[in-house]
């Protein structure tokens, strides 16, 4: 559950309007496998990752860092109740994909600094920290039926 | 974990684009190190944490002094670091948890400021160079 104070909740509102979700997420996911270069182990199938211009150009990237940011949509509409929305997919990133859940918490952040490119001075320090509330979360949220 | 030239050259050509914003920068930075992380404050009950507060500029600049004398020095960084790091260490003592979110709210602050010179391999070369800043920041911890 996250809980946004009402001028926290208007800062993501303004912020999300102005974003390309399709772009966004596939500049999150690219950026976290460039700056990160050890979350590459979950993409061996991604095909050609050797250097930063590959991976952002990476087609599969792009459409997998679509996905993800799409779904990250879904949560900002059910801030209130992030568990359940979340849970089939916390079980997936589980059992299936064995995903460890810090690489939620390192996504976030990427995502966070591609808001803060994207949106420049609109990301103000307000914006920032209802973000911060959001992505954490959600990573909480993907983490919560690990077992 | 050391940067390579590459990386070290991507730092240096940066830090010359930012450097004449040095100062606004670095209270931008602790603005939003404030605000998303309140609990970073109670390193500063002394001080006047409003934006705009003299105290935060002046904080803010020193400390982007401190990121820019590493990069002068981004050869030799422990030996250049040494009286910072005995600083942090002994009379300091911040957390080391806090050097992430200092250095995550530095890069979200050049992302803002700096969105076309923001790539990709920037974002990753000034990522590693504040993780290398911080552990020998926190070298003398213990």
């Amino acid at each position: 559950m996250v809980h946004l104070s009402g001028e926290e909740k208007a800062a993501v509102a303004a912020v999300w309007s102005k974003v390309n979700v399709d772009n966004a997420g596939a500049e999150a996911l690219g950026r976290l496998l460039v700056v990160y270069p050890w979350t590459q182990r979950f993409f061996d199938s991604f095909g050609d990752l050797s250097s930063a211009d590959a991976i952002m150009n990476n087609p599969k990237v792009k459409a997998h860092g679509k996905k993800v940011l799409h779904s990250f949509d879904d949560g900002l509409h059910h801030l209130d109740n992030l568990k359940a929305t979340y849970a089939s997919l916390s079980e997936l990133h589980c059992d299936k994909l064995h995903v460890d859940p810090e690489n939620f918490r390192l996504l976030g952040n990427v995502i966070v600094v591609v808001l803060s490119r994207n949106l420049g001075k609109d990301f103000t320090p307000v914006a920032q920290a209802a973000f911060q509330k959001v992505v954490s979360g959600v990573a909480t949220a993907l983490g919560h039926k690990y077992h | 974990m050391s940067l390579i030239n590459s990386e070290r050259a991507i730092v240096k050509s940066i830090w010359d684009k930012i450097s004449s914003q040095a100062d606004a920068i670095g209270a931008e930075t602790l603005e939003r190190l404030f605000c998303s992380y309140p609990q970073t404050k109670t390193y500063f009950p002394h001080f006047d944490l409003h934006p705009g507060s003299p105290q935060l500029r002046a904080h803010g600049a020193k400390v982007l002094a401190a990121v820019g004398e590493a990069v002068q020095h981004i050869d030799r960084m422990p030996s250049a670091l040494t009286k910072l790091s005995e600083l942090h260490a002994y009379i300091l003592r911040v957390d080391p948890a806090n050097f992430k979110l200092l250095s995550h709210c530095l890069l979200v602050t050049l992302a803002a400021r700096f969105p076309a010179d923001f790539s990709a391999e920037v974002h990753a070369a000034w990522d590693k160079f504040m993780s290398i800043l911080s552990s020998i920041l926190t070298e003398k911890y213990r």
